[in-house]
């Protein structure tokens, strides 16, 4: 019995378990922890190669697996030959949908994409999801508030992402600095550029790949998405509707 | 949420006559579990995926101390705030001292079971703060003043036009008619409750110990939402939520969603490990996680009962349940209808409270057979029933009727006794007479009438078995 004359809410509430378990002690049965809970990073590394070089070795069939699956969680699904026809492909979305603002994160592809640059139609406006890309605003909490702002305003957002899951037709994003957790979420359209090295086969996979970035780096960061196309609901009649609190449509643009 | 588990017989009868509650909950099966059962059927590895996670559940529920200080410690290396609460009320407490603190004005909800426990929004409102469920479903129920009908799909009782005429009256919208109309009022009506929510809450799917991570597991994005949107982030879960790695959440993630829907996977699977780190663009300022006791260490004490712990909230046993599927989600009269509710609410509400539930069931069998986790609802329900009429651990709170005790005892020595038995039987075929109409025992009165009030019985035959036997069926195994 653990016994002490001051004890908090935590302790009590602890203790409670371990009197409902039958245990005498804190102690822990370390064999029969480690059979579920083992830290082992050797053979980590090994599973983590494995996914990695079968996934470079299917690039091509993971590329129709996933586009399949996406098209069933309702992704609007493309596939383009290069950042410059990825900067094409946004044009004519936003001709299409008639968008007057985009919001964008700091991915890679995206900046190798340059939208910047690009020679949009003349009233639309660009706007990055970044502290940096608001700087006019100094105080770091009005620029949050204002970048919320922006967010909620905004027609369209376009990410990177960090993996694609083909066996279910899922983009992966990590927000993290220069991410926003907003671009992906607020506006109505979401466009997710996917390029080939990112396509991994399974959900498993990519939980195995996190697992050894936190044996590499301590930490996974503060937040991660799994996107498996539109928002949607059946809450009414059970019967399937689209778009309710996250954007209405979902793209897919694979990159290469 | 007051327990209401008590009106059982007349909630239940009064769900029975309702058309409207009938049609719905005939679309359970026709969407729900069929579509579960076609997932089912295209995961070929379904039998070991359900073996692993008992497996699992199994280990961490009977190391749950360990579990728990893991996971505490994990948050906390990560800024965020953990509190241990040994029952709602003390939960309610400490959100509430949270929300002061933080001078919360608006509170944006995401679906949560546990928060139902605790009756949290009622204890907002109380405070003066507006607490909104984001949910769809759990939005028309608290628009409707209605406690979830369906662990899954809370709001499956009401008809679109009924929430049709629930958003003019209560969210003042002009009249729509259709459900993708329904739906866009209340993304604009909620949508601007987003942008300006101080504090977001949500449940917890599951929490993974080693990383300090929860799971959330949604369709809509509500979640997301709450989770990125507000500055403090609240997230609240009952204590046997854990898994042990990361590497478990592929397993249970994919249990859950095929299990709950039928779906592969949700339109969003959502991780949050602690705070905003200083560098991220974005995110709550704040991160707690409430873990709540509020009466499972009762059942973690128990044995017989622990593997209701291993419960992932699928609502699969709901869903094939024939009497779930008649009486509808708010005849339970608390938090968890269905088969699971029938071992959970007694528990954690008291045996007192809810003595009819375990008694509510045909023991088919159906909830253990699409359970993901495999638990072994039957066997709990015979368990609870024991309990209530022997109180062997607990108070008896049912006694036996004194015409039942005889009469079972009469049966145990009738059917040891051939000559009894035969004497007996000759005596039934007689007195049933007056009963049978169309070739059915109905509504004896007085002592028999609980048992034929409402189901017919095949009558007695008036010859026996041994009897046949001995004039037709031995000469024919002759012949053969």
């Amino acid at each position: 019995m653990i016994r002490s004359s001051e004890k908090t809410a935590r302790d009590e509430f602890l203790l409670k378990v371990r009197e409902a378990l039958g245990k005498k002690s804190t102690l822990v049965d370390k064999t029969e922890i480690m059979k579920y809970f083992s830290t082992s990073q050797g053979e980590l590394n090994i599973r983590a190669q494995e996914i990695k070089d079968r996934c470079q070795a299917n690039v091509e069939q993971l590329v129709i697996k996933l586009e399949n699956q996406a098209i069933n969680a309702k992704w609007n699904v493309t596939r383009v030959g290069s950042p410059q026809k990825a900067c094409e492909y946004v044009e004519k979305l936003v001709n299409e949908k008639k968008a007057k603002s985009l919001l964008y994160s700091h991915y890679p592809i995206l900046d190798k994409m340059d939208l910047s640059n690009y020679m949009f139609n003349t009233d639309v406006v660009l706007k990055g999801d970044c502290l940096s890309d608001v700087s006019e605003y100094s105080e770091k909490e009005i620029s949050g508030r204002q970048k919320k702002e922006e967010a909620f305003s905004s027609d369209i957002g376009l990410t990177g992402v960090d993996y694609a899951i083909a066996e279910t037709g899922t983009c992966v994003l990590i927000p993290r600095h220069g991410i926003s957790r907003l671009v992906s979420l607020v506006p109505p359209i979401h466009v997710a550029f996917v390029e080939l090295e990112q396509i991994i086969e399974t959900i498993d996979d990519v939980f195995t790949l996190r697992r050894l970035e936190l044996f590499q780096k301590g930490d996974i960061g503060s937040y991660m998405n799994f996107i498996s196309g539109p928002s949607r609901t059946a809450d009414i009649e059970q019967t399937l509707t689209i778009g309710v609190h996250g954007p209405k449509e979902a793209y897919m643009v694979i990159v290469g | 949420m007051s327990i209401q588990a008590k009106h059982f017989k007349k909630n239940a009868t009064k769900a029975i006559k309702n058309p409207q509650i009938q049609t719905n909950l005939k679309r359970l099966y026709s969407h729900f579990h069929l579509a579960r059962e076609d997932a089912v059927k295209a995961t070929h590895n379904w039998e070991d995926l359900r073996n692993q996670a008992r497996e699992i559940k199994e280990h961490v529920i009977n190391h749950l101390d360990y579990y728990l200080e893991v996971l505490e410690e994990r948050i906390k290396g990560h800024g965020g705030k953990v509190y241990f609460a040994k029952d709602a009320n003390a939960a309610n407490e400490y959100i509430l001292n949270i929300a002061r603190d933080n001078d919360v004005k608006l509170v944006t909800k995401s679906k949560s079971m546990v928060s139902e426990e605790m009756n949290l929004n009622h204890v907002f409102g109380q405070a003066g703060i507006e607490s909104v469920e984001t949910d769809l479903g759990e939005y028309i129920i608290q628009l409707a003043d209605e406690t979830p009908f369906h662990i899954v799909a809370p709001a499956i009782h009401k008809s679109k036009e009924e929430v049709s005429e629930l958003f003019v009256t209560k969210a003042h919208t002009p009249k729509y008619e259709s459900i993708p109309e329904l739906t866009e009022a209340a993304r604009g009506l909620l949508r601007d409750k987003f942008a300006k929510a101080d504090m977001g809450i949500t449940g917890v799917n599951f929490a993974v110990a080693e990383t300090g991570t929860i799971a959330l597991v949604t369709n809509e994005g509500n979640a997301r939402m709450c989770t990125s949107v507000p500055r403090v982030h609240v997230a609240i879960m009952g204590m046997e939520k854990i898994v042990p790695t990361l590497e478990d959440l592929g397993l249970f993630l994919k249990l859950l969603v095929r299990a709950a829907t039928g779906q592969p996977v949700t339109s969003y699977f959502t991780f949050v490990t602690g705070p905003k780190r200083d560098d991220d663009e974005d995110g709550p300022d704040e991160f707690h996680l409430v873990i709540l006791d509020n009466g499972r260490s009762k059942i973690l004490a128990n044995p017989a009962l622990r593997e209701s712990l291993y419960c992932i909230r699928c609502g699969a046993c709901l869903n094939a349940c024939p009497v779930y599927r008649t009486v509808g989600g708010h005849a339970y009269g608390w938090v968890y209808p269905g088969p699971i509710g029938k071992i959970i609410t007694p528990m954690l509400t008291g045996l007192g409270e809810a003595s009819d539930l375990p008694f509510a069931s045909t023991l088919c069998g159906a909830c253990h057979e699409v359970c993901p986790i495999k638990i072994n609802i039957p066997r709990m329900l015979v368990t609870l029933r024991n309990e209530l009429i022997e109180g062997k651990t607990y108070p008896k709170e049912k006694t036996r009727h004194i015409f039942e005790s005889l009469l079972f005892k009469g049966w145990n020595i009738t059917m040891k006794t051939p000559i009894l038995l035969n004497i007996i039987s000759k005596i039934g075929v007689k007195l049933q007479r007056p009963w049978i109409r169309k070739g059915k025992i109905k509504r004896i009165p007085l002592l028999f009438s609980g048992w034929t009030k409402y189901r017919d019985l095949p009558p007695l035959s008036s010859k026996s078995f041994r009897e046949i036997w001995e004039e037709k069926l031995k000469d024919k195994g002759k012949m053969n």
